[in-house]
């Protein structure tokens, strides 16, 4: 009878350690560039689109669960790999008025502060930087755990006419629309 | 019995036929530029133009069926006959055929079809570079081959109207009350 009852209660133990193991206690320093996607929808003439850039890079990345308000991250996003969707409109991109990758092959975002919204949301505050220009920007972002990984999602939108992408010719938003909705999924180690 | 074309039938075949001709034209024109704005905006406009005329098609078949097209003159021959009707299912195969070709080529380059850039059509297939080629090669062909027959056929009522004097082109017009 004491043989059983113990029994349980080593079963009970060890499903709670186990609970625990795959929750919250880690803190995750290294992107996994591989895994991890940064993408951007777009639209021209009504037509909504999906791009994406083929590499990136973390110089910082550093959340730990028990304190997501000290979390930093430093993105760096070569640009020459872009593709957003079509040939003609790679080549485009590259362009003196699109991004002038020649110039400004990266993009970069370094955050300032992190703020925990609760039921695993958070906002990270930081420095977007592209062609040259920097804002300030404020991006809601989901944190889940699978497998040892920390997984960090979400999305933003800005307005291409703040940085100069798309000048020129180009400028007119009837044609290519101001919004650019950027998405992000990250995929962390410890 | 009726010998004339009724209006509605006669108003859809002049719209379709201005429709279909400066739209091939634009594609004609646009598909070689560079990328530009410009280029951006006759690709869209082209595109609202085509879906258009598949509509206008659709409604055009579809009153063709509940108003039939009057008989031909009885001094049109049995093969003559033939021949016309060849010929109009030809045109009416080749309407619903190049816009949807253009759709689909449109779906498999990765480009969804906006109908005047506010209503979304499905994609009619998924982005597939392969065979976007292939459509793109289908889209031209089938445009040509239509040219050709659109061709024939307004050479064939000029004949009618001015070799052989029947009432086959002038129950096409809009603006003869008589036969």
């Amino acid at each position: 009878m004491i043989l059983k009852s113990a029994g349980r209660y080593m079963a009970a133990t060890a499903l709670a350690l186990l609970a625990l193991a795959n929750s919250h206690a880690a803190t995750f320093t290294k992107l996994d560039t591989q895994a991890s996607r940064i993408g951007f929808g777009y639209s021209q003439m009504g037509v909504s689109m999906e791009g994406a850039f083929n590499t990136l890079d973390a110089k910082a990345f550093s959340f730990d669960t028990d304190q997501p308000q000290n979390a930093r991250v430093e993105i760096e996003l070569p640009l020459a790999g872009i593709d957003a969707g079509y040939d003609e409109a790679n080549a485009e991109l590259a362009q003196k008025d699109w991004l002038d990758t020649p110039q400004h092959p990266l993009a970069g975002f370094e955050s300032t502060k992190v703020t925990p919204m609760g039921n695993d949301r958070y906002e990270v505050t930081g420095v977007l930087s592209i062609k040259g220009r920097q804002k300030e920007v404020t991006v809601p972002f989901e944190f889940k755990q699978a497998e040892g990984t920390g997984i960090f999602e979400g999305s933003f939108e800005i307005q291409r006419a703040d940085f100069g992408i798309g000048e020129g010719q180009w400028a007119d938003f009837g044609i290519v629309a101001n919004t650019i909705r950027i998405k992000f999924y990250l995929v962390a180690t410890p | 019995m009726t010998t004339r074309y009724n209006r509605p039938a006669i108003a859809l075949h002049w719209l379709m036929a201005v429709g279909l001709l400066a739209t091939f034209a634009l594609g004609l024109y646009m598909h070689d530029l560079p990328l530009s704005p410009s280029k951006l905006q006759l690709y869209s406009w082209h595109k609202w133009a085509g879906i258009s005329l598949l509509m206008l098609a659709l409604l055009r078949l579809f009153w063709r069926i509940i108003c039939p097209a009057p008989p031909l003159p009885s001094s049109i021959s049995g093969w003559s006959k033939f021949a016309a009707h060849a010929g109009h299912i030809l045109l009416y195969g080749f309407m619903f055929a190049v816009p949807m070709s253009g759709w689909l080529m449109s779906s498999a380059q990765g480009f969804q079809v906006v109908w005047f850039g506010t209503v979304p059509l499905p994609d009619l297939v998924s982005r597939n570079s392969e065979l976007a080629a292939v459509l793109k090669q289908v889209h031209m062909y089938l445009n040509y081959g239509f040219l050709i027959v659109i061709s024939g056929h307004a050479l064939v009522a000029l004949l009618h109207r001015f070799v052989k004097k029947d009432t086959v082109l002038t129950r096409m017009l809009p603006f003869l009350a008589k036969a």
